[in-house]
């Protein structure tokens, strides 16, 4: 919101535009569509438990889900095979459009799903880790009692003699 | 007291009539209806569903059905991919156009029909082709209007749009790009093109009953992918769980105070924005988390009830031919995103009341926006003041529309 123009009298088409113009001067791909939910433990980067969230192919899922550019997109050239191809892309594009509707509906809820998944997977696998180094600590504080203990019960060693 | 003055006769030329709730044909009814208070209407319909001509009685005007046979749209889609050009008509060499067009025609004399009914005023709305009024061997004191209800495509380069202008004394434009097209593409015209300035009739008491204890959701953003049985593909894409991961969560501060009940209940300081669907006849509430069908009757003041206490309004169908829900939404104080490129976005952007997208991202980046309160409010603000001026007294424009008609200054040299 700090680079639309806020104090001044609001314009809508202004508006409009500065979101364009931030968006055509991204160095990188804006996130254009639907973004994964992330998790972002830092436990879990501490580890050497990957996130799922990490893996390359829920990576490749949440790029490639929308089939909206590749609909649009039917090729610039000239030449005949280039003609026919647009030809036959748009036909079979208007002819399977409530398919491909429904196809697109169920890759989006697909990616959802599958991202609610990883989150979720990531979050049991915090916890896990969590409840892990509480073990850990537990048994090392408890370690930490007993050696204690035994120092004390059995004294200094001009104690003991 | 004096006796009723006697009604002069009007004859409405359109393709667009009809039972439907479309948004095209209720917007003619709505001026037809108007223009009812001042003359007895007739309405050409050129219908190119019909397959006989006949005369029938529908509510106060008389209807004169012609069945009309169209140019194959699909020709022109065909040649346009394989030459590679925009798929738009007006990109299409004239001679090809000229080719297709010629396959249009109307079964019936149309002509001696307007000359049987002798009318005062001829209004011809979002009627461009096959008929063209060059044809019409009209009266030479018969006034011509021409109202093309049509946004998107770039009129001046359309010859039938020319031919009109030609003989046309007045032209009414539906939305303020229309308005603009037209005066921009017609300068010398300009003092005879005016804004149709089409009045809604809203129930704002009605806003104020529950639905389905509407006033007690959490805060939502309302979704309208389509509305009544008007045509038209369904963007499902955009889903709910998109819009409400976008939006968040607003915190209560950002939540306007007439949303919330009056009671002692304890309101989280942060909640979560939910989604309102109105998806033909299933409307459902959403968060994050459910997904609730709401119960209720799929009708225009449970969409307004929805309007008026949504944080703001997405219009995700095609392009309309007026815009009305988005200026209901105006109307309602709920800043509304909708498609470029359509009546609505020009009501929008001439109201300032709103934002407009091309694709996904920026629908979704408009999301993010509008989750800011004090845009969404001047926003509001914006659009509220948009509509109580061009759109709200349906008096005014039933005289206005009348005045029109009666005051368009006979064409000179039109024979």
């Amino acid at each position: 919101m700090e680079d639309l123009p806020g104090e001044v009298d609001l314009d809508a088409a202004l508006v409009v535009e500065r979101l364009r113009e931030i968006v055509n001067s991204a160095p990188v791909e804006y996130p254009r569509n639907w973004v994964p939910q992330g998790t972002f433990d830092e436990l879990l980067v501490r580890t050497e438990r990957e996130a799922i969230h990490f893996h390359p192919s829920i990576h490749h899922l949440h790029h490639r889900w929308d089939m909206g550019p590749a609909r649009r997109n039917s090729g610039s050239g000239k030449g005949p095979k280039a003609l026919f191809l647009r030809i036959v892309a748009r036909l079979m594009n208007s002819a399977f459009d409530r398919y491909f509707t429904e196809e697109q509906e169920f890759r989006a809820a697909l990616a959802q799903s599958i991202d609610a998944l990883a989150y979720r997977i990531d979050e049991v696998a915090g916890n896990d880790e969590r409840e892990i180094l509480d073990l850990v600590r537990t048994d090392l504080l408890s370690l930490s009692r007993y050696v204690d203990g035994r120092i004390d019960t059995s004294g200094t060693p001009s104690e003991r003699s | 007291m004096n006796p009723p003055r006697p009604l002069g006769r009007l004859a409405i030329i359109t393709p667009v009539w009809g039972e439907d709730e479309s948004e095209s044909i209720s917007v003619v009814r709505l001026v037809a209806g108007a223009l009812s208070r001042h003359f007895r209407v007739d309405v050409i319909h050129l219908d190119a569903s019909a397959s006989t001509a006949a005369t029938v009685r529908d509510s106060v005007f008389r209807v004169h059905r012609f069945p009309v046979t169209l140019p194959d749209r699909r020709h022109e889609v065909l040649l346009g991919i394989a030459l590679g050009l925009d798929l738009r008509r007006e990109a299409l060499p004239d001679d090809l156009i000229a080719g297709i067009d010629g396959q249009a025609h109307v079964d019936g004399d149309v002509t001696a029909c307007v000359e049987d009914l002798d009318p005062q005023v001829i209004l011809l709305i979002g009627c461009t082709h096959p008929y063209d009024l060059t044809r019409l061997r009209v009266a030479r004191d018969t006034r011509i209007v021409f109202m093309p209800l049509r946004t998107r495509a770039p009129l001046a380069k359309d010859r039938h749009v020319q031919a009109i202008m030609d003989v046309a004394d007045l032209v009414i434009a539906s939305d303020p790009g229309e308005l603009r097209h037209f005066k921009e593409s017609f300068p010398a015209r300009v003092d005879s093109i005016e804004p149709l300035d089409l009045a809604l009739s809203v129930n704002r008491a009605a806003t104020e009953d529950t639905l389905f204890g509407v006033r007690f959701f959490q805060p939502f953003v309302l979704v309208i992918r389509r509305f009544g049985s008007e045509p038209g593909a369904r963007e499902g894409s955009v889903t709910h769980a998109i819009v409400t991961s976008v939006a968040g969560t607003v915190s209560r501060d950002q939540v306007p105070d007439r949303h919330w009940r009056t009671t002692d209940d304890v309101i989280p300081e942060v909640l979560p924005v939910s989604v309102a669907e109105v998806d033909a006849d299933q409307w459902r509430l959403s968060d994050n988390i459910n997904m609730l069908p709401l119960p209720v009757n799929p009708s225009r003041v449970n969409l307004w009830r929805l309007m008026a206490h949504a944080l703001f309004t997405i219009d995700l169908r095609p392009a309309t031919t007026f815009g009305r829900e988005a200026i209901e939404s105006m109307m309602f104080d709920s800043p509304v995103i909708v498609p470029d490129h359509s009546a609505a976005m020009e009501h929008v952007r001439a109201a300032n009341a709103g934002l407009w997208y091309r694709n996904n991202g920026e629908l979704l980046d408009a999301v993010r926006v509008l989750s800011d309160r004090s845009i969404r409010e001047r926003f509001a603000k914006n659009g509220r003041a948009y509509v109580d001026a061009h759109h709200s007294n349906l008096d005014d424009f039933v005289e206005r529309i009348g005045r029109l008609m009666l005051a368009a200054p006979p064409r000179t040299g039109a024979e």
